[in-house]
C-alpha cells in the first residue's frame, strides 16, 4: 500500500471549477427515519409473537375467555338448575354418539346379571311401545359385547348363570319414574303428549305382591312378573307377562300404549293429586321445552307446545345434577373477572404506595416496608376467614374476597415498583427534570413511573395463576362459598366430586383439565411476557 | 460478631411482628360473637362460669392480657369449645403434628435428591432435547396444582392399580410398613410441585455456574468434567438453592392442608381447616399462630442461611 504524503502533493494542481459545492441554498439538517419508529410495546409484542408456545397459551387463554362469557348465557342449564333424576350422568358428546365409537357417547361398559339384564330390556320393550319411540333409540343397551355363560355347582345342583357384557346408555338407563303431579301438571302433559305424540305416561302397574316375588316392587320398570331372583318369568313365545293396572276407559283420553286394550290406567289419585309413570328422557323434552300450556283440558287456544331438546350434558352431571359444563363456565367466569379485577386494584394501589415508597425513601419508607412486613407474615388462610366471618354478612361473599385479596395482595406490585424508584430516582435525567422546576408528582408520573411499566405488567400476569390456584384451593376447602352468590368454583366442583372418584371420575376429570390447562396457560403466557417486556431477564426462571 | 448482631435484631423484629399480628387477630375473633356454650360437659352453667373466670366479659385488651399470661406462664392455649370439646388445644395440636411431620418428612427426602438430580442433568444437557424436555415437564408440572396431582395418584395409583389405599391409615405407629404404604400416595401428590421447582432452580444456577472462567481453569488444570462438575460448579451452584431447601425442610411442620385434606391425613392442617369449618376459636388463634411463626422464622432462616453459606454475602450490610 502506497501512503500518500502532504509533501506529494504538495505540487499538485488543480483546475478551478472542477468542484461543485453539494448544497447552496439548502440547510443541511438530519433526516428524518422514513422507517417506522418502534415503540417500546412494539418491540415487546414483535418478541412476544416470537415465543411460539407463548403465543399458543396466550390463544389457549383466548378460548377459555371465550368459554367463560358465552357459554353461561347460551346454556340451558344455569348452576341453580338441578335435575333431580340426573345425577352423576355420564357425559356425551352427540357426535361420538352417532360415530358408535363407545367413547364420550353417556354409556358405560358394563356386566349385567339376567336380572338386571331383564330390567333394562323391560325398560327398553316398554318405552318401544310408546308413540313415536324409536325401539332402538330409546334401548338402554346400547351394544352387546358378550354373552358369558358360567356354569356353578352347588352340591349336586348345576346351575348355569348368565352373565351380560354390555354398554349401557346412562341418559335411557333411567327408564320410568314414578312422579307425583298435581291435577294442572297433569292435564299439561296430556295436553303436550296428544299434540307432539310424543308418550309420557305409561300404565300403571299393578301393585299386587304376588306378581313380584323378587322384590323391586316400587321400581316403575318392573311392570312384568319376575320370580324370586328377579329374572323376568316369560311365556312360551319369549314375550314378559305384564301386569298392568286397569280402571275405566272414560277416565283416561290421550295416548295411549301400543297394545293397549283400552282399559289401562295410566294414573293414581293421591291426597294433592295423582302419581304417574312418566318417561323421564321425554318428560326432560317436555318440561325443558318452553311450551306454554293452560291447565284447562278443554281450552287450547292459547297453547304453545314445543319439544325440548334431548338431553346432553356434554361434560356429564355432578352429584346435584348440575350440567357440569355450565357449571365450569360459571367457575371460569368468576375466576377470570375475580383474577383481572384483583390485579387491577392491587397494581393501582401498589404502583402509588411503592412510588411514594420509593421517591421519598426515609422515613416514609421505614413506615410503609413495617406496615408491609405485618400483613405479609399473616397467612392468607387466616385473612380469608377472619374477613369472612366479619364480613360476609355485610357485604357478600364476593365483595369479601375481594377485601381478603386486596388486603396483602398489593404487596408484591409495591416492592416491584419501589425497586425500579429507588435504581431510576438519582439518575441524571431525573436531576435534570428536577432543576428544570418538575415538581415531585411530575418526575414520579412522567419520568420513573414509565420505567416499572414493564415489571407490573409481568408481574400482573403472572398474579392471575396465583389467584385462581389459590382461589381454588379454598373453595376446595370450602373457606370460600360461593353457593350464596349463585355461581361456583373450579374448587367447589372439585371438592364434591372426590367422593365420586371412582364410580364417575368425569366429575372430577374435567374440572382438573380445565384448571390445569388454565394454569400452564397463564404461567407459559406470563412467562413469554416476562420475556418480551424485560430482555435482559430472559430465562431467569428456567 | 457481625452476624450474631444481625441475627438478634431480626429476631427481635419478628417476635415485634408476631405480637402485633396475633393482638391483631385476637382483637378479630374477639370482635365476633362467640358460639353457644351449649355440650360442654353437658353443663351449661359450668362452661358459663370458666368462660367467667376466664374473662370473656371483659374489654378485650383486658381479654388479650390474660390469654398472653395463661400461655406464657402455663402453656395454656384454652380448650376446644365447638369441636374436641374440653380438650387441651395445645395437647390436640401436639398429637397432630406427627402425621404432617411424617408426611412432609417423606416429601422432603423424596423430593430434595430427585430435584437436585434433574436439575444437574438438564443443566449438563443444556440445549439438548434432553434439557428441553425436562424444561416443558417442569413447566407443566410446576403449574398444575398439587390437588390434580391427587387425583390422578388416587384414582391410577390407589383405585385402578390398587397399589395403595385411599387414605392414611389412623393410628399412631409412624414408621410402619402399612404406615408406610398408606402414606406414599399423599407424599406423591406432595412431591411433583416441589421436584419441578427444584429442577428448576439446580438448572438455572449451574447453567450459570457452568459458564464461568474458573470451570474452564478447572479443566484446562487437568479434572475430568466430571471433578469439575461436582467440587467447583455444584457447590457455587448450590449457595442459591440451599437457603430454598431449608425453607422446604422448615415448611415440613406445617403440612399441606388440601393434600391432608383428601387424603384423610389426621395432622395440623385438618385440624386447622375442621377448627375453621366448627368456628372454634382456641383452635383457630393457635393454629393461626403456629402458622404465622413458621412463616415468619422460614423468612429469617432464609436470609441467614446465604450468610452462612457464602460469608460474603453480608445480610442486611449498607
Amino acid at each position: 500500500m502506497k501512503i500518500v504524503r502532504p509533501e506529494d502533493v504538495k505540487d499538485l494542481k488543480l483546475p478551478a471549477g472542477s468542484f461543485e459545492l453539494v448544497q447552496k441554498d439548502e440547510r443541511i439538517s438530519d433526516k428524518a427515519f422514513e422507517t417506522e419508529p418502534v415503540t417500546y410495546f412494539q418491540d415487546a409484542i414483535k418478541r412476544f409473537k416470537k415465543n411460539n408456545a407463548s403465543v399458543v397459551a396466550a390463544w389457549i387463554i383466548f378460548f377459555l375467555f371465550l368459554y367463560a362469557i358465552i357459554v353461561p348465557i347460551a346454556s340451558p342449564y344455569t348452576v341453580r338448575d338441578r335435575e333431580a333424576y340426573y345425577k352423576k350422568i355420564l357425559p356425551k358428546a352427540p357426535i361420538f354418539e352417532k360415530l358408535g365409537w363407545d367413547f364420550w357417547d353417556g354409556g358405560r361398559r358394563q356386566t349385567l346379571n339376567q336380572s338386571r339384564y331383564d330390567y333394562f330390556t323391560g325398560i327398553a320393550e316398554e318405552l318401544a311401545k310408546g308413540h313415536g319411540n324409536d325401539a332402538d333409540a330409546v334401548n338402554p343397551i346400547m351394544k352387546v359385547y358378550e354373552i358369558r355363560e358360567d356354569k356353578i355347582i352347588k352340591g349336586k345342583k348345576e346351575t348355569v348363570e348368565v352373565s351380560y357384557d354390555i354398554r349401557l346408555d346412562h341418559y335411557r338407563k333411567l327408564g320410568l319414574v314414578e312422579m307425583n303431579l298435581t291435577k294442572d301438571e297433569y292435564n299439561k302433559l296430556l295436553k303436550w303428549q296428544d299434540a307432539t305424540g310424543l308418550q309420557l305416561l305409561y300404565p300403571q302397574v299393578k301393585s299386587s305382591s304376588a306378581d313380584f316375588m323378587g322384590g323391586g316392587s316400587d321400581d316403575p320398570n318392573v311392570y312384568y312378573k319376575v320370580n324370586q331372583k328377579g329374572v323376568a318369568v316369560r311365556t312360551k313365545e319369549g314375550d314378559l307377562k305384564l301386569s298392568y293396572a286397569t280402571a275405566d276407559p272414560e277416565a283416561y283420553t290421550s295416548l295411549r300404549i301400543e297394545g293397549d286394550p283400552g282399559n289401562y290406567s295410566y294414573f293414581k289419585r293421591t291426597q294433592t293429586g295423582m302419581t304417574c309413570r312418566v318417561d323421564y328422557y321425554n318428560y326432560f323434552r317436555y318440561y325443558k321445552s318452553g311450551s306454554q300450556i293452560s291447565a284447562d283440558l278443554e281450552d287450547t287456544s292459547q297453547d304453545v307446545y314445543e319439544v325440548g331438546p334431548e338431553p346432553v350434558f356434554l361434560f356429564g352431571t355432578n352429584q346435584h345434577g348440575q350440567d357440569l359444563f355450565t357449571c365450569l363456565a360459571y367457575g371460569a367466569r368468576f375466576s377470570f373477572s375475580m383474577a383481572v379485577a384483583i390485579s387491577l386494584i392491587n397494581i393501582f394501589i401498589g404502583a402509588i404506595i411503592g412510588a411514594l415508597e420509593g421517591y421519598y425513601g426515609g422515613a416514609t419508607d421505614m413506615v410503609i416496608e413495617r406496615i408491609k412486613d405485618i400483613l405479609a407474615g399473616v397467612p392468607f388462610m387466616v385473612t380469608m376467614v377472619l374477613f369472612r366471618e366479619h364480613l360476609q354478612q355485610s357485604v357478600g361473599i364476593i365483595g369479601t374476597v375481594i377485601f381478603a385479596y386486596v388486603l396483602t395482595g398489593w404487596i408484591g406490585t409495591s416492592s416491584l415498583v419501589r425497586t425500579q424508584f429507588y435504581r431510576f430516582k438519582n439518575q441524571e435525567y431525573v436531576l435534570a427534570a428536577r432543576t428544570l422546576g418538575a415538581s415531585d408528582k411530575r418526575i414520579i408520573t412522567k419520568h420513573i413511573f414509565p420505567n416499572a411499566i414493564g415489571t407490573i405488567i409481568t408481574s400482573t400476569v403472572l398474579v392471575i395463576p396465583g389467584f385462581i390456584f389459590s382461589e381454588s384451593s379454598l373453595s376446595y376447602l370450602g373457606i370460600i362459598n360461593l353457593a350464596s352468590a349463585n355461581t361456583t368454583s373450579v374448587g367447589t366442583l372439585l371438592a364434591g366430586g372426590n367422593a365420586y372418584l371412582q364410580q364417575y371420575p368425569h366429575i372430577i376429570f374435567f374440572p382438573s383439565i380445565f384448571i390445569s390447562l388454565l394454569l400452564i396457560s397463564f404461567n407459559l403466557f406470563g412467562n413469554g411476557l416476562r420475556d418480551a417486556f424485560n430482555p435482559s431477564l430472559r430465562g431467569a426462571d428456567e | 460478631m457481625y452476624m450474631l448482631k444481625y441475627t438478634l435484631k431480626r429476631i427481635v423484629a419478628m417476635l415485634v411482628t408476631f405480637a402485633i399480628i396475633m393482638t391483631i387477630c385476637f382483637v378479630l375473633v374477639k370482635l365476633l360473637p362467640q358460639p353457644e356454650a351449649v355440650a360442654f360437659g353437658k353443663d351449661r352453667a359450668l362452661i358459663e362460669r370458666r368462660r367467667e373466670m376466664l374473662g370473656y366479659g371483659k374489654p378485650i385488651m383486658q381479654q388479650l392480657g390474660i390469654y398472653t399470661k395463661r400461655i406464657v406462664n402455663h402453656w395454656d392455649w384454652g380448650v376446644g369449645e365447638n369441636f374436641k370439646t374440653g380438650q387441651d388445644v395445645a395437647k390436640v395440636f401436639a398429637e397432630k403434628l406427627p402425621a404432617s411431620m411424617l408426611l412432609n418428612f417423606y416429601s422432603f427426602i423424596l423430593s430434595v435428591p430427585l430435584g437436585i438430580l434433574f436439575g444437574i442433568y438438564a443443566a449438563l444437557r443444556k440445549n439438548r432435547w434432553q434439557d428441553h424436555f425436562m424444561s416443558t415437564a417442569v413447566m407443566v408440572s410446576s403449574s398444575v396444582p398439587s390437588f390434580v396431582y391427587a387425583f390422578l395418584v388416587q384414582y391410577f395409583l390407589c383405585f385402578k392399580l390398587g397399589w395403595f389405599p385411599f387414605l392414611m391409615k389412623p393410628g399412631r405407629d409412624w414408621f410402619s410398613w402399612p404406615m408406610f404404604v398408606s402414606v406414599v400416595p399423599a407424599v406423591l401428590s406432595l412431591s411433583f410441585g416441589f421436584i419441578a421447582g427444584l429442577t428448576r432452580s439446580t438448572r438455572a444456577e449451574l447453567t450459570e455456574v457452568l459458564t464461568n472462567d474458573y470451570m474452564l481453569l478447572a479443566r484446562t488444570k487437568g479434572m475430568t468434567k466430571r471433578q469439575a462438575t461436582v467440587r467447583h460448579a455444584l457447590r457455587n451452584a448450590m449457595v442459591p438453592i440451599f437457603p430454598g431447601i431449608v425453607a422446604d425442610f422448615l415448611y415440613m411442620f406445617s403440612g399441606s392442608i388440601i393434600i391432608e385434606n383428601i387424603f384423610g391425613v389426621p395432622g395440623v392442617g385438618n385440624l386447622y381447616i375442621q377448627s375453621v369449618q366448627s368456628l372454634d376459636y382456641n383452635f383457630f388463634m393457635m393454629l393461626s399462630a403456629f402458622y404465622t411463626m413458621l412463616g415468619l422464622v422460614v423468612g429469617i432462616v432464609v436470609d441467614l442461611s446465604y450468610g452462612l453459606i457464602d460469608p460474603r454475602i453480608r445480610m442486611g450490610a449498607k
